[in-house]
């Protein structure tokens, strides 16, 4: 009797909350585009992620910073790999002399946070307490006592000497120091104590490198050996400092922050003053993405980087009018791949024979909508950068999939299986269960993957990993807890060259969770532990070992780069060690009436849900990619490029 | 020969439907009981026949994403375009399995441990006291995000397990007080000095005694099962099982329905799913509690 | 001076009266301290011993990182990563909790291993104020409700008091309280916009402090919460309530006071409540340890910066001594909660104490 009150009272609720909904059609955006607007305060609301507890006062002392870490710490150069062109922010130049050395001029008028020049010292101070891809190719660093009053800790110029023997190109010289983008993060002035001492240490040193001899090489030239531990525990004491004021010299500095909240402010002394537009950047940092769409509804968010299932988009493109959702090529491919130590994989036709089970296309729907589906195996770098950086005739050469599965079933007789009761066993007689490990991200996807491989009769246990490092520390163990992953096969997030996509493959990631490095029990890409897969030239010159010409992707002519480009991706394409299911497109949301200088003007006025994706060769690439706070390290928000609407 | 055969199984199924109907007439005695046992006797008909009417396939559908209910999905679709209706039933199975198992598990263990230490006493008595009381200082849902990490959780009955694992203190405790003020009763004691079997002291005297409130622990320990797989399964730690109604709501969170128009069916249907289960639990203990408790009727 | 002496020795000898008082008459309490304390620690070496079964470890995922910073092999790396996270993960557990041991003997409760800037004190500090300001609310709040509901019902024969006490217990202790937070999470905050759905004040609103507009604005965020926690512990306290009132009922001073016609209401205050709540007491504790135990999930649904979110966060990251600091701090709020109940109860109801003593 009340108890029925009570659920009655609840259906009124309920009953009550549908009036709220309405289901608009999505237009384009009715309003006059200029300079004036609503956005009189000139603040940018957007979505940040750091760490909850905290962060130390400077970027190495533990804690991510976010948002901190992208608007108030800059490099020497910045590199943007949408546009290819590099931006110089702390440098004033840049100049690479015939003899094998670089001089690098600090910008007159850069300054820290407390208002002391960015001086030389500040980015050797840098290098001597990190190892970085620069590093392994350069013989030494020193600062070029300019002003000549035998000090060196008040110059401008710095002096990088390279490898005779590891010389990159020139492009790639620069591309080398602005991938290193936060190069600018040490001052000198607060760290000394520590700085100092290593200075010391490697000077105390007589063991030089040479050709044969630069493994394990620490600082510029020398090889620290035994004194390495002296090295380790004064990095430590350095990670353990506290400066009273967060370290930095980008264009915003911290005002506040809490576990949710952080506000930025314009730095006063930053040399660029007058071109920042924005003077107040407000992130909130959210569990739900439930709460991102209320208040991106709600038009209490100017900007998010994302791109939501089409049924979200829609209702919130039409619940705020103002709303516009750009989409771009994220340089990356979704994908599932091995742990091939599991001897499930050790068949190379159980591998071919996963590339037919899966209908890719609903795969695509279920992971993102907007993307599109890709029918090739895993292969070292995303499609969309395949396309540019292989010649037409190598990327025809990948092998196109298809949605097969009686040609699936074929292949896994063949290889000894067999079904029955609807249920796959394997050559053993064993029943084949899978243990599927995906990072957050990917749940999606994941579900769509699980859904088909039990239909077809292999049954599967989904294991969310957690965010990437956590999911990463579980993928990688050498008894991982997961047979194969649900995660980007291939991503790109250093440069436009074929040497980023490698590093991140090789380097960074997806080596470490194949597990490439069966034969040894080392980790792959370190040089004492040569991994041994070989590809063949695609002129048919023979077979090279992939580690071989990674090792020195920089250093090649452009010619030669295609070309050994190509022979890695298609070569390692045909191993199957995982399959690709769609070439992902990411997307960013604005609200047109606070947010100023925003492209494709043309577009949003007739629908503001913009579909056309651009290739990256097409002109309009640069303008929506430039959308992405990511890509472009805060660009064209110190640049002025983006301005509130005031 | 044949004959006896027919009158002795006659016999047997008579005595089982005799103790069906007095099960039943227990359970329909009190009205709450009444309603609460209808209620899980529903959820149990759903996941046992449920499977026969649908074909559930889990298959994901791009064209189907967020749709409202008709007459086609009764509750609508999900964010993959899975039917909801059929995923709160493909989940029941699994939830009803969990729970009944845990109860199980959990009440096995509690009563062994806490008969055995209220009988035998002594050093075997005080270290589990040690041990549940041990138990009982740390809160047992963290625990079990930590065992949900530790443990892959595949199948119902792992997952009980690792439910059970850290639930059974209290019960055991509840039982050793009982068993102790009983081990004083008159009716004991006159067993003890006619020198009966232990085992049929046990088994004949003390256990019915507590029957009654080991089943209202059994149908208690089944609650906290639900909340605590619902609630592992929400936070996603768990191997994910997604028409398992925890993973449901996982999604519901995390994949932005909440914000969907036509979502509400899909949003709803889980939370008022689990509610009306956890009523049905609830009013069946309350009810039992007042067939064998008729003092507590105020 | 012999004045002065006589009154020294007086003195002394009160003072020997007042310590032989506290250590004798309160003896059952320090023998339950030793023994709380005992437990303690017990409990924390069993969760260490659990959390080791964890698999992977921090030693290993931060040497991955230093391979790709230093271009080290991986053996260097993990070395090296032992000397920087001062942990040893092939060190048998025994040694491992001596070192945990002695860092809590200089009051770090455990540091995390990833970051040095965080210990379970800043989390503690930071965090925990959210969680006890929801929980403390929610207890209260439901405290006060629950015992007079539960003596009404428990007092009324019949009416529409006690009918929708009744009916709400049976709605109220079926419902989990995360369910019900994401229920009004979904209809107050997302389809009705009356409260925030996330974080426990807004920054762009107020500043923390003591004043009036941050304490709204935090009492606003803390709404919902408090509130699916109310609707589900006041249910509790009601049916313990009223089990504790009935029990009370047939005494005979309840029956000579109905006999003298003292009015109703008056017997429900003076007589009945007050006798019934007594017990309650040591069902404080345990409530509140229900509250923290279920914090992960509540304020997960909330996005509330209270230390059973940040405890979700480090088991995912395997943050070995971060879980134990804090599982350790609960524990020994649980049981000093405990503890503290219990004299309380002892020290009014003498009964107890000569049966326990």
């Amino acid at each position: 009797m009340y108890k029925k009150l009570l659920l009655m009272l609840l259906t009124i609720l309920v009953s009550i909350s549908f009036v709220g909904c309405q289901t608009e059609v999505n237009i384009g955006y009715t309003g006059v585009y200029d300079e004036n607007g609503s956005n009189t305060d000139k603040v940018l609301r957007t979505v940040g992620s750091w760490t909850k507890t905290g962060f130390a006062n400077h970027f190495h002392g533990g804690g991510d910073a976010g948002p901190l870490i992208i608007f108030g710490i800059e490099g020497l150069v910045q590199y943007v790999r949408t546009t290819d062109e590099f931006y110089y922010l702390l440098a004033e130049s840049i100049v690479h002399n015939d003899d094998g050395t670089s001089l690098v001029t600090i910008r007159e008028d850069a300054k820290w946070f407390n208002g002391d020049p960015v001086v030389a010292i500040d980015i050797l101070s840098y290098y001597i307490l990190n190892t970085t891809d620069l590093t392994r190719y350069v013989y030494n660093m020193e600062v070029l006592d300019t002003n000549n009053n035998g000090v060196i800790d008040d110059d401008k110029e710095l002096l990088i000497t390279w490898k005779s023997w590891r010389e990159p190109t020139d492009y790639a010289k620069t591309m080398l120091i602005a991938l290193d983008t936060k190069n600018g993060s040490v001052q000198y002035k607060e760290f000394k104590e520590y700085i100092d001492y290593l200075i010391d240490l490697v000077d105390s040193i007589d063991t030089v490198v040479t050709e044969d001899n630069d493994y394990g090489e620490t600082r510029f030239g020398k090889v620290l050996g035994d004194k390495a531990q002296l090295l380790y525990d004064k990095y430590n004491e350095f990670r353990a400092h506290r400066p009273d004021h967060y370290i930095g010299n980008g264009a915003y500095m911290l005002e506040s922050y809490s576990e949710n909240q952080m506000v930025l402010v314009k730095n006063p002394y930053y040399y660029n003053y007058d071109e920042v537009k924005f003077e107040r950047l407000e992130f909130q940092q959210y569990s739900s993405t439930n709460q991102i769409y209320a208040d991106l509804a709600s038009g209490n968010l100017d900007y998010v980087d994302g791109l939501f299932t089409p049924e979200i988009m829609e209702s919130l493109l039409s619940s705020n009018e103002n709303l516009v959702s750009y989409k771009y090529y994220d340089q990356g491919t979704v994908g599932m791949y091995y742990d091939l130590e599991k001897p499930i994989w050790d068949s190379d036709l159980v591998r071919e024979a996963f590339q037919y089970i899966f209908d890719r296309d609903e795969i695509t729907q279920a992971g993102n909508a907007y993307a599109i589906t890709s029918w090739k195996s895993m292969m070292v770098m995303s499609n969309v950068e395949a396309r540019q950086y292989l010649s037409a005739e190598a990327y025809n050469q990948i092998t196109n999939y298809s949605y097969n599965q009686e040609k699936a079933a074929e292949l896994l007789i063949e290889a000894g299986w067999s079904k029955t009761d609807g249920k796959w066993y394997n050559e053993d007689g064993d029943l084949v269960e899978l243990n599927i490990g995906f990072q957050d991200i990917f749940t999606k996807p994941a579900q769509a993957v699980q859904s088909q491989l039990e239909n077809f009769g292999i049954t599967v246990s989904l294991k969310n990993g957690g965010d990437w490092t956590t999911w990463f520390g579980n993928a990688k163990l050498e008894d991982s807890p997961y047979d194969c992953v649900v995660a980007f096969t291939e991503l790109n997030t250093y440069g436009t060259h074929p040497g980023g996509s490698m590093k991140h493959f090789f380097d960074t990631l997806q080596a470490h969770v194949l597990h490439l490095d069966i034969d040894d029990n080392g980790t792959p890409g370190t040089e004492d532990d040569e991994w041994s897969i070989e590809v063949d030239l695609l002129d048919g010159t023979g077979s090279v070992r992939i580690a071989d010409l990674y090792r020195n992707i920089y250093t090649y002519n452009d010619a030669d780069l295609q070309k050994y480009t190509s022979a890695i991706v298609v070569g390692f394409s045909q191993y199957n060690y995982g399959i690709q299911f769609y070439e992902n497109i990411a997307g960013s949301i604005f609200d047109l009436s606070t947010v100023g200088g925003l492209p494709l003007v043309d577009r949003f006025t007739v629908d503001r849900n913009i579909t056309y994706i651009p290739e990256p060769l097409d002109s309009a690439f640069v303008d929506v990619a430039k959308t992405n706070i990511y890509f472009t390290q805060a660009g064209p928000y110190i640049r002025g490029e983006f301005y509130p609407r005031s | 020969m044949m004959k006896n055969l027919i009158s002795h199984a006659r016999n047997v199924l008579n005595k089982i439907g005799i103790q069906i109907l007095k099960f039943l007439k227990l359970m329909y005695k009190n009205k709450k009981s009444a309603i609460g046992f209808s209620v899980i006797l529903f959820f149990i008909f759903i996941a046992v026949f449920g499977p026969y009417f649908f074909n559930y396939d889990g298959l994901t559908s791009g064209v189907l994403r967020f749709q409202p209910p008709s007459w086609q999905h009764l509750l609508g679709t999900d964010y993959l375009g899975r039917d909801v209706l059929q995923m709160l039933i493909d989940g029941a199975q699994g939830i009803l399995l969990i729970a009944f198992f845990t109860g199980l598990i959990t009440v096995a263990i509690g009563v062994i441990i806490g008969i055995s230490s209220a009988l035998i006493g002594g050093l075997y008595d005080k270290f589990f006291q040690m041990l549940s009381n041990l138990l009982l200082t740390v809160p047992s849902f963290p625990i079990l995000m930590i065992l949900a990490t530790i443990i892959t959780i595949r199948d119902p009955f792992t997952f009980s397990i690792v439910l059970s694992v850290w639930s059974w203190p209290a019960l055991s405790r509840a039982v050793r007080a009982q068993i102790l003020s009983l081990k004083e009763s008159d009716f004991i004691q006159i067993c003890q000095v006619m020198d009966m079997k232990k085992s049929h002291i046990i088994f004949k005297e003390l256990l019915p005694n507590i029957a009654a409130y080991i089943l209202i622990n059994f149908i208690m320990i089944m609650r906290g099962a639900i909340i605590g797989s619902v609630g592992i399964m929400m936070l996603g730690v768990a191997a994910l099982e997604p028409s398992n109604w925890g993973a449901m709501i996982y999604d519901i969170m995390n994949q932005g329905a909440f914000y969907v128009p036509n979502a509400y069916a899909y949003v709803l249907a889980p939370i008022f799913t689990i509610i009306f289960f956890q009523y049905g639990i609830i009013m069946l203990s309350n009810g039992l509690d007042e067939t064998f408790n008729p003092r507590l009727q105020a | 001076m012999k004045d002065f002496i006589t009154n020294m020795k007086g003195a002394l000898l009160k003072l020997w009266k007042y310590t032989k008082a506290i250590f004798f008459k309160y003896r059952y309490l320090w023998r339950r301290i030793g023994i709380a304390i005992f437990t303690l620690f017990l409990s924390t070496f069993l969760i260490f011993l659990l959390i080791r079964l964890v698999p992977g470890n921090v030693v290993d995922d931060y040497a991955i990182k230093l391979v790709e910073q230093r271009r080290i092999t991986f053996d260097e790396a993990r070395i090296l990563a032992v000397q920087i996270l001062g942990y040893d993960p092939d060190a048998s557990p025994f040694t491992q909790f001596w070192s945990y041991l002695k860092s809590l003997m200089q009051g770090n409760l455990g540091q995390s291993m990833s970051n040095p800037l965080l210990s379970v004190n800043d989390v503690i500090k930071k965090n925990l104020p959210w969680t006890l300001f929801v929980s403390t609310l929610a207890l209260s709040f439901s405290y006060l409700i629950g015992t007079k509901f539960g003596s009404i019902s428990a007092w009324a024969k019949k009416g529409f008091r006690k009918k929708a006490i009744d009916g709400y217990t049976i709605v109220g202790s079926s419902v989990p309280d995360f369910i019900l937070g994401l229920l009004l999470l979904f209809l107050l905050s997302f389809k009705l916009k009356l409260f925030p759905g996330q974080g426990a004040y807004d920054a762009s609103y107020s500043t923390p402090g003591l004043n009036l507009k941050f304490l709204i604005d935090i009492l606003y965020h803390a709404a919902l919460p408090v509130l699916s926690y109310m609707f589900i512990q006041t249910a509790n306290w009601t049916l313990m309530m009223k089990g504790s009132s009935i029990s009370i009922l047939g005494s005979d001073y309840i029956v000579a006071a109905n006999a003298r016609g003292i009015p109703e209401n008056i017997i429900l205050k003076k007589y009945l409540r007050k006798n019934a709540i007594l017990p309650l007491i040591t069902s404080l504790a345990i409530s509140f340890a229900t509250l923290f135990g279920g914090s992960p999930l509540m304020e997960s649904v909330f996005n509330y910066p209270g230390i059973g979110q940040q405890f979700s966060i480090f088991i995912v990251q395997k943050e070995y001594f971060m879980i134990i600091g804090i599982l350790f701090f609960t524990s020994a709020i649980i049981i000093f909660v405990n503890l503290i109940a219990d004299s309380i109860y002892s020290l009014i109801d003498p009964r107890i104490r000569r049966n326990q003593g």
